[in-house]
């Protein structure tokens, strides 16, 4: 039986301080807004609260009414580019219109030329450099400008979650990349991190990806493989399911990514637990709405497998 | 330092040198002065010049460019003065004998060296243009033309003498009178820059106009430097680095740089190169760099080739009409740059900017321009489609010719037409003032001869240069037509089968229908049988008669029917 959903699949909303940051961008309260960020010194926190910004419809035409300050100007390029992902739709090319693709393009040579400005004064702005994967991404600059982007940004930040998960988009085959590609780095990424910290998460990304990535039978079989699931279980334990796990902005997706794989590998404890630590209220967009077009829809579908809709 | 006099009716400077005798006679006229259909007469004039001179024993050797043509020279007094005299005295009676030997001689050399896509995208096909391209003139050079373009370009008043040391004894030119050339017009095909255009694959080349100055020299050292820290030394993705500042005219001068790439890296080469223009044009060069590349600048000033190298540039300042400056000035100038400085610099290399990316990247969300590939519109005439792709054609008509494709027009008209090549099997190139260039292959769009030769008429015979036959396999060949439909299984046996089985079924039609008809028969003579079941029976063999009766008129129909097909 499902209960009826008070969940809200918006990560922000988990998060009391970002609800207000979205509330100042709506007020146009610039003040508010620079105050918010000379609090954060986290790289993926600060990365985070700037697409909570940059997905506020509409914020440009405020944005671009601001003294260039690197962090206006910032906050504007990653505007451009959600704008034009909302133009795009997060459908699959093939229902993406010519026109939509012009639409997207459009924004994003936009934004790109205002984050190139930034990485140029300070090659050291990770946050920039994470979104140019992005619009790098969108404008189809190729494989080996993306990773070149990410080695850039990894110079001063080896362990930004969020950049890496931008690149486990990009080496998604419906990118142009392939799925060896994509587990050796997430596999690196993983190795190279401390336990306890979101990278790992990325390795259950990956695997994810890859399963919604297959069809039919092949779908079915990918998550009973033994060596996946050795290496989805290795990746919780070394963040999710750590004693040290803290996650910053981004526990919501980290567990949710966990508990889509958990679920769907049938291993019920680990779902349970990734589940619980969800809680009643919260989850992020991401992995749920790739299983299912309404987000609660695939939330609810793989939760009450897991806890048999007792629940 | 340097002082300026007069030899044999010839500018002259000199200037103590710091080793051997060295001396120069720098000519105002390069490949930029030739139209494309004459395109190597100036290089042709060169080699002719050099013939008679013989084997060279001693230092000297000439260099054709794109507006200056340069004799140069090191060696003993006597040594000097043999070699400019004998220049001197070829230019003025060339060994025109000699033509066929250096034409040949010139496209071995030319097989070497490739055109510069630079230059054609950004001026066209004329001027600067031109000398974007290989010598496709040399086929249609006369004695004539040879003639006439050393009796007006390689004269006197067109012309530097400089010298390295002390003048030597007997140094006596005679070169006949003439009238000073100015630098050929600067032409463009660019609507806006930055712009870029995708061509070839594995490098990446960009060209950017900039002023004259100490300041636009040290930028080009310094963009090459933080291309080669980028490109090369972080990101390990080039080997090949380059950057160069050559002055174009009195007021401008052309920077260049190229960077190589494999296949895979192309997309990153074209990025991280972006990433560094960006930064140069924000301003973002280290001081302590600047220092360096100052002193860099400032000891080639002081070795001993650096002589003959500010004599040669400034005997090219004086052909140019740009007053002369001294050296302790341009050092001056130099010391005096700052980081500021290079940053205004790099803005108008920002601005001029043409970038040459490979083939299938695109340069757009740097915020450059896509460089005009196409023609704004076509010509009207005849139109033949293509035999190998869908949806192209040539439009051949008596203002010009187009060839119309789904991606864009490219139209040459022949009042604009600087030269067509022209092929023994008919083929034909026509090149465009504007660099279009629209191919005729017969076989791929049928175009009967009398076509061809009605558009000979209409081009000048003066740009109308014939090649050599070519080969059988360059030729493209028509398409083959289609195959003809597979040979027809011979249908006799299937129609005999079910003609055999239609007079079966016939038979059994008709039968049926007999023992309808005798039941019926038999019904009506004898009415005192119990009827209902004969009734039955009649009905019975009705249907089953009329069965088989449809079934024939159906089956003689098919039949019928693939009789009509050829």
């Amino acid at each position: 039986m499902t209960t009826p959903s008070v969940r809200r699949f918006d990560q922000a909303a988990a998060f009391p301080e970002l609800v207000g940051l979205r509330d100042a961008v709506r007020a146009a309260d610039w003040t508010a807004i620079e105050l918010f960020f000379a609090g954060l010194s986290d790289v993926d926190m600060t990365a985070f609260a700037v697409k909570v910004v940059a997905d506020v419809t509409g914020a440009e035409e405020f944005l671009e009414q601001l003294p260039p300050s690197p962090l206006a100007r910032l906050l504007l390029g990653a505007r451009l580019i959600s704008k034009a992902w909302e133009i795009r739709t997060g459908y699959r090319a093939k229902h993406v219109s010519q026109e939509q693709f012009a639409g997207m393009r459009a924004e994003l040579v936009k934004a790109e030329p205002i984050l190139m400005e930034l990485t140029a004064r300070d090659p050291g702005d990770v946050v920039a450099w994470s979104f140019r994967l992005r619009s790098g991404r969108g404008l189809e600059v190729g494989q080996g400008e993306v990773r070149r982007r990410y080695d850039r940004l990894a110079r001063f930040a080896p362990h930004s979650y969020s950049a890496q998960s931008q690149m486990v988009q990009q080496l998604c085959p419906k990118w142009s990349g392939s799925w060896d590609a994509l587990h050796t780095f997430a596999r690196e990424c993983m190795d190279a991190a401390a336990p306890g910290s979101l990278n790992p998460v990325v390795v259950g990304e990956a695997h994810f990806e890859h399963y919604v990535g297959l069809d039919g039978a092949e779908a079915g079989t990918y998550l009973r493989h033994v060596t996946v699931q050795r290496e989805i279980r290795a990746a919780a334990e070394k963040s999710v399911l750590h004693p040290d796990f803290a996650g910053g902005y981004h526990w919501p997706q980290a567990y949710g990514v966990f508990a889509v794989l958990f679920g769907k590998m049938g291993d019920h404890e680990r779902a349970v637990a990734c589940f619980r630590a969800l809680g009643d209220t919260v989850a992020s967009e991401y992995p749920w709405q790739n299983l299912h077009g309404d987000p609660a829809v695939g939330f609810a579908s793989v939760r009450d497998q897991v806890l048999g809709g007792a629940k | 330092m340097i002082k300026e006099t007069e030899i044999s009716g010839i500018r002259t400077l000199i200037a103590p040198g710091n080793g051997p005798l060295a001396a120069g006679l720098v000519f105002r006229v390069g490949c930029a002065d030739e139209p494309l259909s004459r395109r190597g007469l100036t290089h042709l004039v060169e080699h002719l010049a050099l013939h008679r001179h013989g084997l060279i024993e001693h230092d000297a050797n000439a260099a054709t460019g794109i507006t200056t043509t340069h004799f140069y020279t090191s060696g003993s007094e006597q040594a000097v003065v043999s070699y400019l005299t004998s220049v001197c005295d070829s230019l003025r009676d060339l060994p025109l004998e000699r033509m066929a030997a250096e034409k040949t001689i010139l496209r071995t050399e030319q097989a070497n060296r490739p055109h510069d896509p630079l230059l054609v995208w950004r001026y066209g096909a004329v001027g600067f243009g031109a000398a974007g391209y290989p010598e496709w003139g040399l086929e249609l050079i006369t004695d004539d033309d040879v003639r006439e373009w050393a009796a007006t370009r390689f004269t006197r008043e067109n012309a530097v003498l400089w010298i390295a040391g002390d003048v030597p004894a007997g140094l006596e030119l005679t070169l006949p009178s003439g009238a000073a050339h100015p630098v050929p017009a600067i032409t463009s095909t660019l609507p806006s820059t930055p712009a870029y255009f995708a061509e070839g694959s594995g490098k990446i080349m960009l060209s950017a106009i900039v002023e004259r100055s100490a300041r636009a020299s040290l930028f080009s050292m310094v963009l090459e430097r933080a291309l080669f820290r980028a490109l090369r030394t972080e990101d390990g993705n080039s080997y090949a680095v380059a950057a160069a500042y050559v002055p174009r005219d009195d007021e401008f001068a052309t920077i260049t740089a190229l960077a190589d790439a494999l296949p895979e890296k192309q997309d990153a080469v074209l990025g991280g190169l972006l990433d560094v223009l960006t930064a140069l044009r924000l301003g973002r060069v280290d001081a302590d760099e600047l220092e360096t590349l100052r002193d860099k600048a400032e000891t080639y000033l002081q070795r001993p080739e650096a002589v003959a190298a500010m004599l040669f540039t400034e005997a090219v300042d004086i052909l140019y009409g740009r007053p002369r400056r001294a050296l302790a000035d341009f050092s001056a100038e130099l010391a005096a740059v700052t980081v500021e400085d290079l940053r205004e610099v790099a803005v108008q290399a920002m601005d001029t900017m043409l970038l040459q990316v490979p083939r299938g990247e695109r340069a757009d969300w740097a915020g450059f321009a896509e460089a005009p590939m196409w023609s704004e519109q076509a010509t009207t005439g005849g139109e033949f489609p293509s035999l190998q792709k869908k949806d192209f054609k040539l439009i051949l008509g008596y203002e010009g010719v187009s060839m119309v494709s789904p991606h864009g027009v490219l139209t040459v008209l022949y009042a604009e037409c600087v030269l067509m090549q022209c092929w023994p099997d008919g083929a034909r190139r026509l090149i465009g003032a504007d660099g279009v260039s629209v191919s005729i292959e017969p076989n791929v769009y049928d175009v009967p001869a009398d076509t061809i030769a009605g558009i000979d008429e209409l081009v000048p015979d003066e740009r109308k240069a014939w090649q050599p036959a070519r080969s059988p396999d360059r030729i493209p060949q028509r398409p083959v037509p289609p195959p003809p439909a597979p040979a027809a299984v011979p249908r006799t046996p299937v129609v005999r089968r079910s003609r055999m089985i239609l007079l079966a079924f016939g038979a059994l039609a008709v039968l049926c229908l007999l023992l309808a008809a005798g039941s019926l028969v038999d019904m009506l003579t004898n009415p005192d049988i119990e009827s209902t079941r004969l009734w039955w029976l009649t009905l019975v063999f009705i249907w089953i008669g009329g069965y088989f009766l449809i079934r024939v008129v159906v089956g003689l129909r098919s039949l019928r029917g693939p009789r009509r097909k050829p």
